[in-house]
């Protein structure tokens, strides 16, 4: 591998190969989100732990997909 | 969502052990670092410079690939945690989570047990307090198995002494 290859490729993409990325990225966060929220808030025998989960999980997740936003924008 | 009965009481959750979680997680905590040993290759032995376009392409990709592994991580950690033994004061409640959507949900009364047996092989298992636990039971179903369960020697005391005063109330 080369940089010219490198080069090529970093050509070849544009932002609207990235934004597409990012909205199918989007989209799969949000029904996995929602299978996963569902599940905890039907099937979870303890709400604290649960709840703790939850919360871990909507601001990781959230700060990925603004780290996500900021290369785009960035690009 | 479990259904109690009236006057019934949830008095332990039995789950498997954390190591057992952490390996079946262990693909995905391996997974986060591969795109950085890449770029590290790269840069190291192909001698391809770190550019400014480069670097953001990269870091957009990586955040993708570091949320898809955040979320299989949560999936695991759901399979992981509703794999569940309710024990209440009057049965116990043998919830088996296979995958997200394949769930199975059977229970037993306290006195319809009659043997719990325990097994814990090997060396991880003998020093982190973990192993199989085995509860005979009258009925249709006549075996039921936790694998890599957490301190069952305790659990297995716990319910022998639940089928004791069940027995002595009566």
């Amino acid at each position: 591998m080369s940089p010219n290859t490198i080069n090529i490729f970093l050509e070849a993409i544009t932002t609207q190969h990235l934004w597409l990325i990012f909205f199918v990225a989007l989209l799969y966060t949000a029904i996995m989100s929602w299978i996963l929220i569902y599940h905890w808030r039907v099937f979870g025998t303890d709400n604290k732990t649960f709840k703790l989960i939850k919360g871990l999980y909507i601001t990781v997740t959230l700060f990925i997909i603004l780290s996500l936003i900021f290369f785009l924008l960035l690009f | 969502m479990i259904y109690l009965e009236p006057n019934e009481k949830i008095l332990l959750e039995v789950r498997k052990h954390w190591f057992i979680f952490l390996i079946e997680a262990l693909g995905s905590i391996i997974a986060v670092f591969i795109p950085l040993v890449f770029l590290f290759v790269l840069n190291f032995f192909y001698n391809i410079p770190i550019t400014i376009p480069l670097f953001t392409l990269f870091g957009f990709l990586y955040s993708g690939w570091v949320l898809l592994i955040w979320i299989y991580f949560f999936v695991v950690w759901t399979d992981y945690y509703l794999d569940v033994w309710v024990i209440t004061n009057e049965r116990i409640i043998d919830i088996n989570q296979k995958g997200i959507f394949n769930r199975e949900i059977s229970s037993f009364h306290l006195n319809r047990i009659q043997d719990v047996t325990i097994e814990i092989s090997g060396l991880i298992a003998t020093f982190l307090h973990f192993g199989t636990l085995h509860v005979q039971t009258a009925g249709e179903k006549r075996e039921f198995i936790i694998k890599g369960a957490n301190k069952p020697e305790e659990v297995k005391n716990f319910i022998l002494k639940l089928c004791k005063d069940e027995y002595d109330s009566k």
